[in-house]
């Protein structure tokens, strides 16, 4: 089978590729642009059909095209089980509750509001209080693809609680963060405050040092 | 979010509010992954526990496996056969005036029952134990021999009404756990006359105080017959109990009287009722249902003849029937085929018969449509949301309330409302695990739901700190099995690992996983807690076995064969306790190279003959040609590196 047929498009894909796609359009082929070998390889390809070295390189193509592959494979694998393990009655659905918790629990960190665009995304036309596996998984594979709703590093947490403590005591009191955290931004439930402050306050001064809060977090979760 | 005028105030509040953006997102992220770790801890439990059961019900097989095929082991040892399958009850019926030799000492401080026992009794008995005091075995077995007399007038199931002003509860699985217990009472109040109540199995195995649960129930069962309904669960059975635990409970709590408490305790367990239907509408079951689930005919059978999941019906071959050698209880075979002890009726349900009865035990319901096998248990099967339709509209009822399975808030709804699990044993797993429920119902009521959580101490600790007691609790289990399939999973690695590097894909390593043990778990997730991932995405798999090991009792041994019966460990347990009818805790030398032969041929294990003798032999300390083979299986266990010897890790061996 000649590589070049391997090569599917998606519009997503193309459009992040962006300033390559010029190229790799010609001879309206497109490449699955999931590897960036790929991509790489392709443009050197384009233009150039019978030269003696393409045999090579279309088979190296071919080779980080399957590895490509392979890669969305993977990312597909990483979805389900997320899911499943969600999937109380093995069925291929999860209560809408949790769908939050299924998308951060893979990496993402979606704010709220962001979090019901995507949810608008995965409901049936009448919603119904469940998600089905199939509406979830493209959705969510282009969440992915795309490396949206990246984690907030460290170093740009601790400057978020440096900002709410203007008089740079290193600490914030337990009122304080109450304040903040549920009259503010997108403000939190009372579950969410409670257990927020039963790991972060300490009980003597009731006040949080979000330095060593933040470390303890991150140790935790490596 | 206040409006300022000046523009400096503006962008300072424009800051603040950046700034909790930030903080708001940072921890719902983290506080999902959290609640995503402890789901994944959950899976490990729940996939073990249900594997566990599977290895259950192999034994099962072993040993119909056993009778079917071991004509000579029949001609040499007729002993051994018949000691399974020959009823102990006829002897038990005059062992009753046991209980009248058995004397209480005046030095006893522990309760005291009265008979016939009134709600005095049940409050005493409650205090005691509140105190952790034992009851004394006289009083034991005089509960079981009262209630054996009871329940042998009560029919398959109990036919229970109620009213606006009699309410009735149902509780689930409880599993020696008397603080949940206690729990309930205190929230629901004491069962009496007003206060019906439900018990849905699975009273007993696995928590370190069945004893104390199953005499709370049974004496509250004796002063309130008709309000105080027990349901017969799959861990309402003898040879469960010897996996599970509470077997080992009543031998360490009643030294002496154990072995009487044991047999009249297999009866009694026989007798229990199959389920509970109230208001002629709702079905109450341990299990679930499959689809050729007959109600008339589960109303119809002999339930005291199902002994255990594990001694299906067997028809021993006909060749044998006229076996000149008449010892105690031997077995001939009539006509129809059904096997009967001498002069004794039918000692056996009907193939048919005893299927139906493990199917409302074991089954789950799932949302898949159809019946299907229950893999994962190895008895009974899945049940989908038409399954529940078909039946509860042929026998005109409403809804089927099950326990059977752990849920994480305590109880779940499925199939459109029409099933209901209940579960009453709150950390099931570990301290955090799931929540404990029970259900209020009255004819024309929606139930109502009460859930709870037994807490060690006043407040509990932060979420991640429970998370992080589960997870670790979890792996740790989750470990103990990798151990066990060491070699095959090694096998399994380097077949795909054609460079030899010692590295390969998180795939091919979550497949052979997945595929060696048996568990269906989110294995790319936990991988970063059970293996080293180098930066390329690439698997070290001899990572999977380190910081755990098995210990080796003695050191010429080869690795393959500890394994293997670390591995089985269980089975053999139960094995050995079978043949030692006498619970002596010894059995003798050729007995257990008989009973390891067929061992092996049934489970295809390739270990030589000659090791185990040879091990044997060695563990044979006294040289008396006996074995004491809790010690022997004792000796199998797995060490883990940086485990602080601490007792509230044994909580999960407790008894095991």
């Amino acid at each position: 089978m000649e590589p070049a047929r391997r090569f599917c498009s998606s519009p997503a894909a193309s459009q992040r590729q962006g300033a390559v796609n010029g190229k790799g359009e010609e001879g309206g082929l497109q490449f699955n642009s999931i590897t960036p070998w790929g991509a790489e390889l392709f443009t050197q390809l384009s233009g150039s059909v019978l030269n003696p070295q393409l045999k090579k390189k279309k088979i190296e193509h071919a080779t980080s095209y399957k590895r490509g592959k392979l890669a969305l494979a993977e990312f597909h694998k990483k979805i389900k089980e997320a899911f499943e393990v969600f999937d109380h009655e093995s069925n291929n659905t999860v209560d809408v509750r949790e769908i939050g918790t299924i998308i951060r629990s893979l990496g993402c960190c979606p704010s709220e509001g962001e979090l019901h665009d995507l949810l608008a995304e995965v409901e049936e036309e009448e919603p119904t209080g469940y998600i089905r596996y199939e509406k979830f998984l493209p959705v969510m594979t282009k969440v992915l693809l795309e490396r949206r709703y990246r984690p907030i590093p460290e170093d740009v947490l601790l400057r978020a609680f440096e900002v709410l403590d203007s008089a740079k005591r290193g600490f914030l009191t337990k009122e304080e963060l109450i304040k903040y955290m549920t009259e503010e931004g997108e403000p939190f439930s009372q579950e969410e405050m409670e257990e927020m402050l039963s790991a972060a306050i300490d009980p003597d001064s009731n006040s949080i040092n979000y330095k060593e809060y933040i470390t303890m977090m991150v140790i935790d979760e490596n | 979010m206040g409006c300022s005028s000046s523009s400096t105030g503006n962008k300072k509040s424009e800051k603040v509010l950046k700034a909790t953006l930030v903080i708001q997102n940072w921890y719902r992220g983290y506080r999902a992954r959290l609640k995503a770790r402890q789901h994944y801890a959950l899976a490990i439990f729940q996939s073990i526990e249900y594997a566990d059961e599977h290895g259950q019900m192999q034994l099962s097989n072993f040993f119909t496996f056993m009778l079917e095929n071991c004509s000579r082991a029949r001609k040499e040892d007729p002993e051994l056969v018949s000691r399974l399958f020959e009823s102990t009850f006829q002897d038990i019926k005059d062992r009753q005036e046991y209980v009248g030799l058995i004397d209480v000492p005046d030095s006893y401080e522990g309760p005291r029952l009265e008979f016939p026992l009134t709600f005095t009794d049940i409050n005493h008995l409650l205090e005691a134990f509140k105190q952790q005091q034992i009851l004394h075995a006289h009083y034991v077995l005089e509960v079981l021999f009262e209630t054996r007399k009871l329940l042998k007038h009560m029919p398959n199931f109990t036919h229970v009404k109620t009213s606006p002003s009699k309410e009735i509860t149902v509780c689930g699985d409880l599993h020696g756990k008397l603080d949940d217990l206690f729990l309930i009472f205190y929230k629901n109040g004491l069962p009496s006359g007003n206060n019906p109540y439900v018990f849905n199995g699975d009273f007993v195995d696995r928590g370190s105080n069945s004893v104390e649960v199953l005499m709370i129930l049974l004496v509250s069962f004796l002063v309130y017959p008709n309000d105080l309904h027990l349901n017969r669960g799959n861990h309402e059975d003898f040879m469960m109990n010897m996996r599970y635990g509470f077997t080992r409970e009543i031998l360490f709590k009643y030294k002496l009287h154990g072995k009487k408490i044991l047999q009249i305790l297999e009866e009694v367990y026989t007798l229990l009722p199959i389920g509970t239907i109230i208001d002629n509408e709702i079905l109450v079951i341990h299990g679930g249902i499959s689809e050729s689930t007959d109600l008339n005919l589960l109303h119809r059978l002999e339930r005291s003849k199902m002994r255990s999941v594990l001694m299906p019906p067997v028809s021993i071959n006909r060749g044998h029937a006229t076996d000149s050698k008449k010892s105690k209880g031997d077995i001939t075979v009539t006509s129809s085929g059904k096997v009967k002890s001498n002069g004794f009726p039918s000692q056996q349900l009907s193939k048919h018969e005893w299927e139906q009865v493990v199917d409302i035990l074991w089954s789950d319901p799932r949302g898949r449509k159809g019946c299907y096998p229950n893999t994962s248990r190895g008895g009974g099967c899945y049940f989908g949301p038409d399954v529940t339709s078909k039946i509860l509209n042929k026998y005109q009822l409403k809804m089927l309330i099950r326990s059977h399975e752990c849920k994480h808030d305590g109880y779940e709804i499925c199939h459109d409302g029409k099933v209901i699990t209940i579960f009453s044993a709150s950390n099931y797993y570990e301290e955090g695990s799931n929540r404990g429920a029970y259900i209020r119902l009255s004819y024309g009521m929606n139930p109502r739901f009460f859930q709870y959580r037994v807490t060690s101490s006043t407040c509990m600790s932060p979420l991640h700190q429970r998370v992080h007691a589960m997870e670790t609790s979890a792996i740790r289990i989750l470990k103990e099995r990798i151990i066990s399939r060491k070699t095959d999973l090694m096998h399994a690695f380097q077949l795909r690992d054609h460079s030899r590097s010692g590295k390969i894909s998180i795939a091919q390593w979550a497949f052979s996983m997945e595929s060696i043990l048996g568990l269906n778990l989110p294995w790319r997730s936990l991988s970063l807690r059970l293996v080293n991932i180098d930066t390329n995405g690439n698997v070290d798999y001899m990572s999977s076995f380190q910081d755990v090991h098995i210990e080796k009792p003695v050191k010429e041994v080869q690795s393959t064969l500890i394994e293997t019966l670390y591995r089985y460990r269980s089975d053999l347990q139960i094995i050995f306790n079978v043949i030692d009818s006498d619970h002596s805790g010894l059995i003798s030398m050729e007995e257990f190279r008989a009973m390891w032969k067929l061992f092996r041929t049934h489970y295809s294990v390739d270990i030589d003959d000659s090791q185990v003798d040879e091990l044997a032999n060695i563990m044979d300390l006294n040289k008396d040609g006996s074995i004491d083979f809790n010690e022997f299986l004792k000796a199998f266990h797995v060490v883990h590196k940086y485990e602080k010897l601490n007792t509230s890790n044994a909580k999960f061996a407790n008894y095991k």
